[in-house]
């Protein structure tokens, strides 16, 4: 006998109800919620989150990204001339970007690695992939890591490339290499000191923009590196 | 600042209290959550913790999801994220389980359980090739059994909107599974509708009134 479709969804119903919370489960469960939260270290303080996962080792590994970028032989020079210029350069950008990063300024550095991604920086949409891990928005990770390498699907993510290389293993095997400790020279640690104060919210327009002398500041900096 | 990560926290220090109305909207969305998340993932167990984790993110910026237009239709966002985000993590495909079909009420009291499995799989079939937002209100309102208004209530959309979208929903399914309308197409889904929503409200007696 033919059905309809009302007949047909009728059917469609399953026989397990919605879970009825007891006050004791429901107040287990608030436990829970309010120790997951308390577990995220506030914003201002740039940590790791406790409860670890997927979100904690994309925070190492994006703390070990920017280290290496950022102490790559020319990088901080490279910054400041590109940065002295007229237009910025995706490099410069996404160096910028990442001792942003380092110095706890979040926002500022998703501005500038967005800039250099745009123009087709694979590192800086691979340090975006990192950064929206962190903070579990997925679908915005997912997108950034199709754009570092268009040619892989994030769903397996970890697998090897064609060319046998793995990002994600190489930052694993970096991060046990540099562990909690600093990695950074002593003239990266100065820029990324002087950084967060030369890089400033302007007012109306909400950009992070170095201040006038911030390209000569960096030469200083790192003149003796 | 330093160049080193800060050190994690230790010893036992008292929890922040979640605001009121947190609580309040958590107590009253939980159960509809995890029924969603327990669909998906197979069990009970990772379903509960995956919505803690959907909490978690919520009371994380509660501030700003009170200043939204629908923060229930934020949060049910949220925990569909983190529902896709569990299913993958565990190897599988973040769509309604397999095991769904054979948990109807109809096939557990059929008289021909073979035809009746054979109808449940292709109907569930169906449903999960919806678009999402008409996949939702099928799956709230005739998998699980919600009203209307709990639908729209757990969607953060409005009662006409639910109606709106199980109608194009409806006619979707019909056309998949190649099936009848009930009574003159014009006047049917208005007719279909009222009735269904009857049907709802009254909760578990399983059938839509035949015409």
């Amino acid at each position: 006998m033919p059905r309809s479709i009302d007949q047909v969804l009728a059917r469609a119903i399953l026989v397990h109800r919605p879970h009825t919370y007891t006050d004791q489960e429901i107040e287990a469960a608030e436990s829970r919620i309010a120790a997951r939260v308390a577990d995220r270290l506030p914003p201002a303080v740039s940590g790791p989150p406790r409860s670890g996962g997927r979100e904690a080792d994309a925070f190492h590994y994006l703390a070990t990204l920017c280290r290496t970028v950022v102490g790559q032989d020319g990088a901080l020079q490279h910054m400041a001339a590109l940065l002295g210029g007229r237009v910025p350069e995706p490099e410069g950008a996404r160096v910028l970007g990442c001792v942003l990063q380092l110095a706890g300024c979040e926002d500022s550095a998703r501005f500038w690695w967005q800039f250099a991604a745009g123009a087709g920086d694979g590192a800086a949409a691979y340090c975006l992939y990192l950064h929206h891990l962190i903070l579990g928005e997925t679908w915005e990770a997912a997108l950034w890591h199709r754009q570092a390498d268009p040619d892989r699907d994030p769903e397996t993510a970890d697998e090897e490339r064609e060319d046998g290389s793995c990002p994600a293993l190489v930052l694993r095997v970096l991060a046990r290499l540099c562990g909690d400790r600093a990695c950074l020279t002593a003239a990266a640690a100065a820029v990324v000191h002087y950084v967060p104060d030369a890089v400033q919210f302007v007012d109306e327009i909400e950009l992070p923009l170095p201040a006038a002398d911030f390209a000569q500041r960096i030469e200083e900096l790192t003149a003796t590196a | 600042m330093t160049d080193s990560l800060p050190a994690p926290r230790t010893g036992v220090a008292p929890l922040p209290a979640l605001p009121a109305d947190f609580r309040a909207f958590h107590q009253l969305y939980r159960p509809a959550y995890v029924r969603w998340a327990e669909l998906h993932l197979g069990n009970r167990a990772d379903a509960e913790e995956t919505v803690d984790r959907a909490f978690e993110q919520l009371a994380a910026d509660w501030p700003r999801v009170l200043r939204l237009d629908s923060p229930a239709g934020h949060a049910w966002t949220l925990l569909k994220e983190r529902t896709v985000d569990a299913a993958r993590a565990r190897g599988r495909r973040p769509v309604m389980a397999d095991t769904a079909p054979f948990e109807t009420h109809a096939l557990h009291s059929a008289v021909d359980p073979i035809g009746e499995l054979e109808e449940s799989l292709s109907i569930y079939q169906a449903i999960r090739e919806l678009p999402e937002r008409q996949h939702d209100v099928i799956v709230l309102r005739y998998c699980i059994g919600y009203s209307p208004e709990e639908t729209a209530d757990i969607l953060g959309i409005s009662v006409p909107g639910v109606r709106s979208t199980a109608r194009y929903a409806r006619h979707r399914l019909k056309e998949a599974l190649g099936l009848r309308e009930t009574g003159l197409d014009a006047d049917a889904d208005a007719e279909n509708d009222a009735d269904a929503e009857a049907g709802g409200a009254d909760g578990r007696s399983g059938h839509a009134p035949v015409h």
